[in-house]
């Protein structure tokens, strides 16, 4: 591969960067007792993007050929003089960088290619019935099981000569409950960079199972709260939600650039002095996130970024071409989705630091509000409002976890939760490892922290 | 190489590696865009894409692999074939046949020719569709908006187009092609006006045929939303009336409406209409169609993602829910026909989604039905994720307008609404004459009672 790439590389006018992806996603789905999917997806190919004439030009191809690579090189660079005659800001150049080179692979235990296509359709089997049997009240289950296994060569003309090994699996349970005609769901999702042993050390599928089931019926007896502003105690789930959709795109360099709400606010008080925010490529306090990148899309070596530190902005993330505008070194946050994406600024594992309080020191302190577990659905605006959904919500009075709630969905500014933050436990957990974030291209985060007591808007019936 | 012959290549490969019936979905996709951001040109590109997606099935069980390249066309039916090799027996595990109604006049037709004439799903002069155009158009919609109000700050915006080469052929003699044509174009942003960041606003829109293009629309219409979301604040608590943009329709109402129709969720006990075919699940207002024969429609085409063919279908009439929506798999379980809905790309298995699905227009003016609130909420855009199996929702109202007396009164921001929509279906109280295109649904204004509205 190498040859190919370096030979094409050879015909390259201006700064070149030439990346190979094989991504292969292999999938399992039962719902109801029935196969629904049972597929293997192989999306290979080779994206090329030159800056010429202050602009940049990207062009793709599914055929690895060399004909074709040189072809898909000219569209690139011509796109890139038609962009460059229209373009205002100029590129100069994009920053230097301690670029990759060698061979980079994260962390697998126990790789999930030794393990066989019938062991994995079996256990998505036992669990989809597992689920479905746990209660009379449960009417139908989903389970399904996902694996994404990427090989990347990256070569740019000034440096970067990476070969990327990556192995993101992932699990999932949906339960459905129904009685006198009402039906409730509940999800429970773990995903991870790594292997077999990884995917499952902090929760086995059957627990995963038991959790969603219980859960589902426990909901179709739930009420809904009323909708108020309350003090709340966040999990680690709805910690990292906020931490990823909340502030951390607003803290994406280009993001930044349009405007966003921290736009020169570096060195500025913009959270409680109990949080400490980072967004790290290598895994952090605890292993296999599933949103690891140990060299990004442009071949930049993936940082931990200190992004608040102790309620003060320290930093954006960026790429090589905002680093340059911002002055400052990259963070390895370019990321693609796919060979015909165009590396951009991408948030990879974000978290709040852990502090050193109990769970139930946090909720002990608290005489009238919720405690609020997994995150739901997420989004977020310019403005830093956001809304997310509660896959599991409990009553909190007098210090006490009471009852527990359905339909719960919290909203609030951003950085004013984070100012009302009072109370930050010590044990950390990753948890979004299932979840995908969408901007423009799907990309793999995670995201975490620990429990976190603040003030947010719970909506409610009225 | 021609599509269907690739078809062939793959089906001839599955059946001779143990196959006894065998799909192959080929598409091939020409694209270029232009993206914006930070008000300034961010990339251009092109693409080339090939896909080939291999169902197959052996002593009836399901196997299926994708690729990128035609050249692995091998690899795939030998990796299709193995996962069929692991997976269980189900009876209803059938192709289509051409004898199905419909599916002979597909096969052999020249669809190249048809879809220009008939469905006008393909604009030759897209072929010469290059960056340079696609720059211009990018670059118009951003000065358009710009020069509205030097507040708007464009984070994203971009064109594109795109051509489709899409073909499909099984082990039982349906073999059917098509080309089609799109320009996509969006534009993303906010407004900042000193301290103040107002919330994110958007405006998209897609057609077959360059003549048809109007960027200057999108940009105005971007423009006013979101100067007009400034000086929001929060609203009031309270259970009433809302009125429900078309953008937010497409989020609230027909959502959970395509969820609870998909044969799939009904069979799979996930629907909240399971036994309802005859039955009143909405008010009387509404009549919705699903119909993948609109001529120059973006959800349109002559065949569906198994060779079937397109036909309107009704899916409610005056409130009455009349059909769910059938891919073959769905219909082999009630012995019954696809309604040809079988969606998605090469490189998935087909699911069941609609072509362009339309809510027949009301008879009152949207003005006047502003006008008919005493209080209430405008919603433009909603944030939220409605849950379709259980019907709940909650999610902040964005863009949104506090209504009193017949008259916008504030823009929202930090308002939440909540309630379940198959419980609110019934209680639509108006649906607007006007009506509006996003992307490949046509959707009207809709009103409703008894929502709750909580401010923060």
């Amino acid at each position: 591969m190498w040859e190919l790439l370096e030979e094409v590389m050879s015909y390259a006018k201006g700064w070149t960067e030439i990346r190979f992806h094989n991504k292969l996603i292999n999938s399992i789905t039962i719902r109801k007792g029935e196969l629904e999917k049972s597929s293997s997806k192989e999306v290979k190919g080779v994206g090329i993007r030159v800056l010429i004439n202050g602009a940049l030009g990207f062009s793709s191809s599914s055929s690895v050929e060399k004909d074709s690579l040189i072809y898909v090189l000219d569209e690139a660079t011509a796109a890139a003089r038609s962009a460059s005659n229209t373009k205002h800001s100029k590129i100069e150049e994009l920053q230097f960088a301690e670029l990759a080179r060698g061979d980079f692979k994260p962390e697998i235990n126990d790789p999930v290619t030794s393990h066989s296509l019938g062991e994995k359709l079996s256990l998505v089997r036992e669990i989809e019935l597992r689920t479905r049997k746990a209660s009379p009240l449960i009417g139908s289950a989903i389970c399904s099981y996902k694996e994404s296994l990427d090989e990347k060569y990256i070569l740019t003309s000034d440096g970067a000569r990476a070969h990327i090994i990556d192995s993101k699996p992932e699990f999932r349970v949906t339960a459905v409950a129904n009685k006198n005609h009402e039906m409730q769901t509940a999800r429970e999702s773990i995903g991870v960079t790594g292997g077999w042993d990884d995917l499952f050390r902090e929760s086995s599928p059957e627990e995963l199972s038991d959790k969603a089931a219980k859960l589902a019926v426990d909901l179709l007896s739930a009420k809904y709260p009323e909708g108020e502003t309350a003090w709340v105690v966040l999990d680690p789930g709805l910690v990292g939600l906020l931490s990823h959709e909340a502030i951390g795109h607003t803290v994406e360099a280009d993001f930044v650039l349009s405007g966003s709400i921290v736009k020169g606010k570096i060195g500025e008080l913009i959270a409680s002095e109990l949080v400490t925010l980072v967004d790290s490529g290598p895994p952090q306090i605890n292993p296999n996130p599933s949103g690891v990148v140990l060299v990004d899309d442009e071949g930049v070596l993936a940082q931990r970024t200190i992004v608040i530190d102790h309620g003060v902005l320290r930093s954006y993330l960026h790429s090589r071409e905002t680093a340059k505008l911002f002055g400052v070194p990259p963070t390895g946050n370019a990321r693609a989705w796919l060979y015909s994406d165009e590396p951009i600024i991408r948030m990879r594992n974000t978290y709040i630091e852990p502090g050193d309080m109990e769970l139930d020191e946090l909720v002990s302190e608290v005489k009238n509000g919720y405690f609020l577990k997994g995150p739901g659905g997420g989004q977020a605006d310019a403005n830093a409002e956001f809304m997310f959904g509660v896959r599991e919500a409990y009553r909190i009075r007098n210090g006490k976890i009471g009852e527990l709630l359905r339909g719960v969905t919290i909203s609030g500014q951003a950085f004013d939760v984070l100012k009302s933050c009072n109370g930050v436990g010590h044990k950390f957990m990753w948890g979004l490892g299932a979840g995908y974030c969408g901007k423009k291209q799907l990309a793999k985060i995670d995201a975490g922290g620990p429990y976190l007591r603040c003030k947010v808007i719970v909506g409610g019936h009225q | 190489m021609h599509l269907l012959d690739i078809c062939d290549t793959g089906l001839k490969q599955a059946i001779k590696l143990g196959a006894y019936e065998a799909e192959v979905y080929v598409t091939s996709s020409k694209y270029i865009e232009v993206g914006i951001e930070k008000n300034d040109i961010q990339l251009a590109r092109s693409q080339i894409e090939d896909a080939v997606g291999i169902r197959v099935f052996k002593n009836k069980s399901l196997g299926f692999a994708s690729i990128a390249d035609f050249k692995d066309i091998r690899k795939a039916c030998k990796r299709a074939v193995e996962l069929a090799t692991y997976s269980p027996r189900d009876e209803y595990n059938k192709l289509p046949h051409p004898n199905l109604p419909g599916v002979a006049e597909l096969v052999g037709a020249k669809r190249k020719s048809r879809s220009i004439e008939v469905l006008r799903l393909y604009d030759p002069k897209s072929e010469e569709f290059s960056v340079k155009h696609a720059l211009e158009y990018a670059i118009s919609m951003l000065e358009l908006s710009r020069n509205y109000d030097q507040r708007i700050m464009v984070d994203r915006s971009s064109f594109a187009a795109e051509i489709v080469y899409r073909a499909i052929a099984n082990s039982n003699g349906v073999k059917i092609e098509e080309t089609s044509s799109s320009f996509i174009y969006f534009i993303m942003g906010m407004a900042i006006d000193k301290d103040e960041v107002s919330s994110f606003e958007y405006e998209f829109d897609g057609v077959r045929f360059i003549n048809k293009i109007d960027t200057k629309r999108c940009a105005l219409d971007f423009a006013k939303k979101v100067i007009d979301s400034l000086g929001a604040s929060k609203g009031e608590s309270f259970r009433g009336q809302v009125i429900l943009s078309p953008e937010s329709v497409g989020d609230l109402i027909v959502y959970p409406i395509l969820y609870s129709t998909n044969a799939n969720n009904v069979q799979k006990g996930m629907s909240q209409w399971i036994g309802k075919l005859g039955a009143k699940v909405a008010s009387s207002l509404l009549t919705v169609e699903d119909n993948g024969l609109l001529p120059e429609g973006l959800g349109s085409s002559f065949f569906d993602r198994e060779g079937m063919p397109h036909t309107p279908l009704t899916v409610i009439e005056n409130g009455i829910l009349c059909s769910y929506m059938y891919n073959t798999y769905t219909a082999n379980k009630e012995n019954r026909n696809s309604t040809g809905h079988a969606s998605g790309s090469a490189s998935e298995l087909p699911g069941i989604g609609p072509t362009n699905f339309i809510i027949k227009e009301g008879e009152i003016p949207k003005d006047e039905l502003i006008k008919q609130i005493k209080r209430g909420v405008l919603v433009t855009r909603f944030s939220g994720f409605p849950n379709p199996t259980t019907g709940e929702f909650s999610g902040a109202i964005k863009g949104g307008w506090l209504v009193k007396n017949g008259e916008l009164l504030i823009p929202l921001c930090q308002t939440l609404i909540q309630g379940n929509i198959y419980d609110l279906l019934p209680k639509i109280f108006a649906i607007s004459k006007e009506r509006k295109k996003v992307m490949n649904y046509l959707l009207p204004w809709v009103c409703i009672e008894d929502v709750s509205v909580t401010a923060g």
